[in-house]
């Protein structure tokens, strides 16, 4: 059943009634109230108005001629939790973008409408209620809006066999989800190095306490592996980080109003998420919509005033947010030069699927790494030779398909 | 100090109900944020003394005048250029959230002279603009003849209008309890002359008032007289051609 569409007609045009009813709502969370300008015919004209009484500014954005399309008013007005909509001075719409109006906000959004006709309004449809009776019934809580599911519990395997053994042992439905968070968190950590093919060695600790971050254990672990994954396959060595810990700045009201002005979720969520954590754009950009919870971004609590953004923003496992043009990162300045051979090494054997090395070539402190990665079904001994197994080439993305029989 | 016509010197301001009312309903405007308007026919002293309110105020003050029939453009376009001192640019929509914007940083006080000249589409406007929670601006109508009745006609102001004044011409009784002290010219002057002057040239006016004193003063600077008799009464009509 669509959720219903009502009016009120106030032939007196009063005052009163435009301040009961924006008392309503800002008395009632679910409740939004949007006045239309004169001779607002169009779908900008209502987006606009829509977007103004969500927090939107124009001039607060970088250019003034910005378009906005229905699908914006949906996406926040979805992100704010609206039940119901109160459109003052509906006198002004023109028949078409009513109709276009009810279709969205009721027949999509499934958000009920309150039409507030005033004045001697010749296209003034007959009145189904009263402001009195309006007020006085109840109002729908504001929609419910969950973004972050628990995740499945993962088996803490190497990065070079998470996939196939979550393939193993997630269901169907689990395991697409967990591969979702993998391959978005590999492309996170791998795409850092396609704009320059280098990477700092600060810039791999920082970029791998990022994107390794995550509030809930089993979610944080798959990413910290798919970070590590993607080093392996570049042949960088893995350092040590400890986890993330930030400290959440606080926001000023002038810092809500600025963040809460962009119609882009990409770009709200960018200047939301530079504030609140204070990292740098660099890591900012490795933020992927999976770590943005339904009140914190990596774990920084963000103020209620401007979570409807959480809400609106992505929420793929990859990068989302829209970040500024950056500098390209400096190049690797030193290595520890045992890591780094274990790193050449394993990385050569991903590139290519009959890559193999063979033992002797294998410098002594490798040797018993290579044994151990050969113990855990990482490596495979052919032919007298180390190659990466199946299962590696698999939980690394080399292979679609999973090895037949359980290793 | 706001001008008197014509630029007219020594003249004092007169403390008419009108102007005490104006200065008042002012007042209240301006604390409550609301709606106002001060009508009357022309010539009555409504502009003079919204100045003069005005001008012992610290609010700051836009003052807008159109032309007959502007669009709701041009009125979004002036009061943007009034309030940033740079014309409006973009979109009617993206005038229309700077102005928003801009109206709601600081209490202030707009005045909108002629406002006989704006149509419903424009009237509209400015209700949305006024209507809007942000906004923090008392919005006052100036009008001559007819304005009240184009006001009036209009539900969605009726019910918005907070205070109205409405400016009539002085009365007999009024030229002889404030006239005296308008110029030094009329110091002591036979009030039977006042009177005459009042019916023959300024007709309860004060901007006839202003005429008629600005040519009079000049007669008497002409012979040196310090104050007005009939013949320099006489004269002063005369010279204004008698207008009633």
């Amino acid at each position: 059943v669509s959720p219903s569409v009502d009016v009120i007609v106030d032939r007196h045009d009063d005052i009163a009634t435009v301040w009961a009813l924006r008392e309503l709502a800002a008395r009632e969370p679910g409740v939004l109230a949007v006045s239309m300008a004169p001779r607002s015919e169009a779908e900008p004209a209502v987006v606009w108005a829509i977007l103004r009484a969500l927090g939107k500014r124009i001039e607060q954005l970088d250019r003034t001629k910005v378009k906005v399309w229905w699908m914006d008013a949906e996406r926040w007005v979805v992100a704010h939790r609206v039940s119901e909509i109160v459109v003052l001075c509906a006198q002004h719409l023109g028949d078409r973008v009513t109709e276009e109006l009810k279709e969205h906000v009721c027949g999509r959004l499934r958000i009920a409408l309150m039409l507030v006709y005033g004045g001697p309004a010749r296209t003034a449809p007959p009145a189904t209620t009263t402001l009195d009776g309006y007020l006085a019934q109840q109002h729908r809580p504001p929609s419910a809006h969950v973004r972050c599911r628990p995740w499945p519990q993962v088996p803490r395997s190497h990065p070079l066999r998470l996939r196939y053994d979550c393939r193993q042992q997630l269901t169907p439905e689990e395991f697409a989800r967990v591969e979702r968070l993998l391959v978005g968190s590999l492309r996170t950590m791998g795409g850092r190095w396609w704009p320059v093919g280098y990477v700092a060695r600060p810039e791999i600790r920082s970029g791998l306490c990022v994107v390794g971050a995550a509030e809930d254990p089993e979610q944080a672990y798959v990413r910290r592996c798919a970070a590590e994954l993607a080093l392996i396959c570049d042949q960088s060595p893995i350092p040590l980080v400890p986890p993330l810990a930030l400290r959440p700045r606080l926001l000023t009201t002038e810092d809500i109003d600025a963040i809460r002005a962009y119609v882009d979720p990409a770009a709200a969520g960018y200047q939301l998420a530079k504030r609140i954590t204070g990292l740098r754009d660099g890591l900012v950009a490795l933020i992927g919509g999976d770590q943005i919870t339904d009140s914190a971004i990596l774990g920084c609590i963000v103020p209620e005033p401007v979570r409807p953004i959480l809400r609106a923003v992505d929420d793929r496992s990859e990068p989302v947010l829209q970040v500024p043009d950056m500098a390209a990162p400096e190049p690797i300045i030193d290595t520890t030069p045992p890591e780094e051979e274990v790193a050449v090494a394993l990385g050569r054997l991903l590139q290519r699927r009959n890559a193999r090395i063979r033992p002797r070539k294998l410098p002594p402190q490798l040797r018993s790494r290579f044994q151990a990665l050969r113990a855990d079904g990482i490596l495979d001994r052919s032919y007298g030779a180390y190659r990466a197994s199946h299962i590696a080439l698999y939980s690394s993305f080399m292979r679609d398909e999973p090895p037949t029989g359980s290793l | 100090v706001t001008r008197h016509y014509l630029g007219l010197r020594n003249a004092s301001v007169l403390a008419t109900r009108d102007l005490l009312l104006t200065g008042r309903a002012i007042s209240d405007l301006i604390k409550t944020e609301a709606m106002g308007a001060v009508v009357g026919p022309a010539g009555l002293g409504k502009t003079f003394a919204i100045e003069h309110a005005i001008e012992r105020r610290g609010e700051p003050v836009i003052s807008l005048t159109f032309e007959a029939r502007p669009t709701m453009r041009l009125v979004a376009d002036r009061l943007l250029h009034k309030l940033t001192g740079a014309p409006g640019g973009g979109t009617r929509f993206a005038m229309t959230d700077q102005l928003l914007n801009r109206l709601s940083d600081r209490r202030r006080l707009i005045v909108i002279g002629e406002a006989q000249n704006l149509n419903r589409d424009c009237f509209e406007y400015l209700r949305h603009l006024h209507d809007d929670p942000s906004t923090r601006f008392a919005l006052l109508f100036d009008g001559g003849d007819g304005c009240w009745e184009v006001l009036a006609r209009e539900p969605m102001l009726r019910s918005r209008i907070y205070r109205r004044v409405a400016f009539g011409r002085l009365s007999d009784s009024d030229v002889l309890a404030l006239l005296p002290g308008y110029h030094p010219i009329y110091a002591d002057v036979d009030p039977e002359l006042l009177v005459l002057i009042n019916d023959k040239a300024a007709n309860g006016r004060l901007r006839s008032w202003a005429a008629f004193t600005h040519t009079a003063s000049g007669i008497c600077r002409g012979i040196g007289a310090e104050r007005i008799d009939t013949t320099i009464v006489r004269n002063a009509i005369s010279q204004l051609g008698n207008a009633r």
